[in-house]
């Protein structure tokens, strides 16, 4: 047995001793994290060492791999990833352990939970996917990184949507141990807050960053592509979104809770679903590894164990609360009731073809159509209530819808939109951005901050997804050298084709010129590279940023003289990423609100 | 009382029925949007007549013809799992390391002539979405690793 799985055997032992000894709670938490970081590091070790001992280091890294993509080696594999999960979700616990403000009752309980959950997770690594198990035999090199994951993007993207993901465990231990527990539900809302904000808004950058390496790194252009692993995700980020408002709802209406204990039970249902989705193998992808059955149907059992507990107490331990009712919120319970049957429908397209192949024993795929269409039903009565909800007054709405309209008539005008939608879409974002610009004030408070910077990046992210479907545009070409080719109002022109190798990888570069109506543009350098130690190929696309959006070029096939060349125009596509940044400094915001209280 | 009592049934039945009308426009739009996947032998031996389907198959080595019509750029090739051939026409972008020999998805719909006319072309390797039918369909390039692809 080798030190790592030592380690995580006393982790699960810590993880017991959570429940024995109560006056020690914080202590095993601690040990739980310290534990599982030397686990961590301790692969992390072997990574970069490529200590070919470890079969997880034989299958999954090579020594010409460059030292950072060593390191994000360890959570580009199946075990190294759920390793780092199990990381992340010790991690939050301990953060709560340190710095919530519960009753130590409530607190107590939480912590038991969420040792149970870590536990959980620590018996499942050990038995279906241990990182460290010892090759029989000993091979002289390994097999290398995927090239897709040798990418700064993935060095980020996983740990940071893994710890949102562990997040979502927070309010859920949090709902059972108020369930349990004695004290008064007011008093623990008003300390809820950032547990429900934090796994809101690190869910966001993970889709943000998984969206933006895909960007980059896959050569098709786009930002979301409907693929099941990033639908899952979108799942349980929008069931995040409906537990933060189910918050402000019992807040008001104190009788209304159950939908914020429900609302937190789903999310961490559906991140523990999300995990073992992508995960697990059962969907394929780049993000799933070599399928093995038992993962999956370990992860499965966990996710029903935890479901039927947690569903049990939510019945059975559920309080009367006899308080005065005053008025209902309308507008955020049809916003809320939207975007449950938003996540809903997507979850279904998610699952459907499992269940087709199990009732019909027939392979399909759902169409990115039934997404679109499903959404644009849900989202745009969504969008509106939204931008009615932030102007307030009755004459504001309708001066701002107006605004939005006169604005929508002018990009109209200078650039036909082609899809009626699109325009609904691009009105109703920019109904949104005005009325949360109207209502701003720089004496807003904390809270009032936090839902500008959330509403007011959320639609800067639909007007750019709208103004990009509306504008965006791509045509490949056979690209001879220094021969000019037109594509609507831009020019390009191949230089060169040139060869290059490291030690990594071979690479052929192309030089090319682009202008626009004559005017010189910029030099764009798109690559493909060939890995020989993986034998796989990619493609790395070349972007220039302009301000109506990025020049996007990726190279294709040698056809004797002539070269593939595809070009595309993905306009306006920074505004999504600049909306997302919105979003994730709402936790920033919350965890430093001394940084307000000066601008006020 | 009993207003409020028959109040709170009628919003009941209101929030049941309305979800249940939604479930069911998502669920008949769910069945529009299904795309099957094929192989090029089921093509040929199931007569298939359904509009949105995809197959999956390995670009067999220099069937790709390409030419210009109206300043885009249009093609044909040959896909096969090895036992049977399909071709298929192409028009648009090409998947990035579209190429002979590679495992490929196309996504689109049968002539008369049994042409496959492709929508989409999704590539094995480069495109994040490897679909699971393609690797059971045949395994992998182990089968087209035979002689004929030698020659």
């Amino acid at each position: 047995m080798t030190l790592g799985t030592i380690l995580l055997y006393l982790a699960v032992l810590s993880c017991f001793a959570n429940f024995c000894w109560r006056r020690y709670v914080k202590l095993t938490v601690f040990f739980q994290f310290s534990l599982l970081t030397i686990a961590l590091l301790k692969l992390m070790n072997a990574y970069i060492n490529t200590d070919y001992e470890l079969i997880n280091v034989l299958e999954n890294s090579h020594e010409f791999v460059p030292i950072v993509y060593k390191i994000a080696g360890v959570w580009s594999n199946h075990e190294g990833s759920m390793l780092l999960l199990v990381w992340s979700f010790s991690l939050i616990t301990l953060l709560f352990s340190r710095y919530s403000k519960f009753t130590p009752d409530i607190r107590a309980k939480t912590l038991h939970v969420q040792s149970g959950v870590i536990g959980g997770l620590v018996i499942i690594v050990l038995i279906a996917s241990n990182p460290f198990l010892i090759s029989e035999e000993l091979f002289p090199t390994g097999r290398g990184l995927n090239p897709l994951l040798q990418d700064i993007g993935l060095t980020i993207h996983p740990p940071i949507l893994y710890l949102g993901y562990a997040a979502t465990s927070i309010p859920f231990s949090l709902t059972l141990a108020m369930l349990l527990g004695a004290s008064s539900h007011k008093n623990n809302l008003a300390k809820i807050g950032l547990w429900l904000l934090a796994p809101w808004a690190l869910v966001s950058a993970g889709i943000g960053l998984g969206s933006w390496w895909a960007y980059r790194e896959l050569g098709w252009g786009g930002f979301w592509f409907w693929d099941p692993v990033e639908n899952i995700s979108l799942v349980v980020w929008l069931s995040a979104t409906v537990t933060l408002h189910c918050l402000k709802l019992s807040k008001d209406r104190v009788d209304l809770y159950k939908w914020l204990h429900l609302s937190n039970i789903a999310t961490f249902l559906l991140a523990i679903l999300a995990v073992m989705l992508v995960r697990s193998g059962v969907l394929a992808s780049v993000h799933s590894f070599a399928f093995d059955a038992r993962r999956g149907q370990l992860l499965f059992a966990f996710f029903l164990i935890l479901m039927i507990f947690s569903i049990t107490i939510f019945i059975r331990k559920d309080k009367e609360i006899n308080e005065i009712k005053h008025g209902h919120n309308y507008k955020l319970l049809a916003a809320i009731l939207l975007l449950v049957l938003s996540y809903i429908s997507i979850l279904l397209g998610i699952i459907y073809p499992f269940l087709y192949k199990f009732l019909f024993n027939q392979e399909i795929s759902i169409n990115e159509t039934f997404y679109t269409s499903v959404l644009s039903v849900l989202l745009l009565p969504m969008l509106y209530i939204l931008g009615i909800y932030s102007a307030g007054t009755k004459k504001t709405i309708l001066m701002n819808l107006l605004c939005a309209g006169i604005i929508v008539i002018v990009i109209h005008c200078f650039s036909n939109i082609n899809r009626p939608l699109n325009i609904f879409y691009m009105h109703a974002a920019i109904f949104i951005l005005i009325s949360t610009l109207s209502t701003c004030r720089l004496t807003l408070g904390r809270k009032k901050t936090i839902m500008f910077f959330g509403h007011f990046g959320f639609a800067l992210v639909i007007l750019g997804g709208a103004l990009y479907y509306s504008y965006k545009f791509e045509q490949t070409i056979l690209a001879k050298e220094n021969s000019l080719e037109s594509i609507r109002n831009y020019q390009i022109i191949l230089k060169t084709i040139s060869y290059s190798n490291t030690d990594n990888y071979l690479s052929r570069i192309a030089s090319v010129e682009i202008r626009k109506n004559g005017s010189m543009v910029g030099v764009l350098n798109p690559e493909i590279r060939f890995y020989p130690v993986e034998k796989t190929f990619t493609t790395e696309s070349a972007i220039l940023h302009t301000y109506l959006g990025d020049i996007y070029l990726t190279l294709g096939e040698l056809n004797q003289n002539a070269i593939l060349l595809t070009f595309r125009f993905e306009p306006f596509i920074y505004l999504i990423w600049l909306g997302v940044l919105f979003i994730v400094s709402t936790l920033l915001l919350y965890m430093f609100p001394h940084a307000n209280k000066i601008k006020s | 009382m009993k207003g409020k009592k028959i109040k709170r049934a009628l919003i009941l039945i209101g929030l049941i029925s309305s979800l249940a009308i939604g479930l069911y426009i998502v669920v008949s739009k769910l069945n529009q949007s299904i795309a099957f996947f094929y192989t090029p032998t089921e093509i040929h031996t199931l007569k298939i007549n359904k509009k949105n389907i995809k197959i999956g198959g390995i670009v067999k080595p220099g069937t790709i013809k390409r030419w210009y019509d109206n300043s885009s750029l249009r093609m044909t090739f040959t896909l096969t799992d090895c036992n049977h051939d399909i071709s298929v026409e192409y028009q648009g972008n090409l998947p990035p390391l579209f190429r002979e020999k590679q495992g490929i998805v196309a996504l689109g719909y049968l002539d008369q002539n049994n042409n496959f006319i492709a929508n989409q072309l999704l590539t094995k390797h480069d495109e994040r979405y490897v679909p699971k039918e393609n690797a059971e369909g045949y395994s992998s390039d182990s089968i087209c690793n035979t002689e004929q692809f030698r020659k």
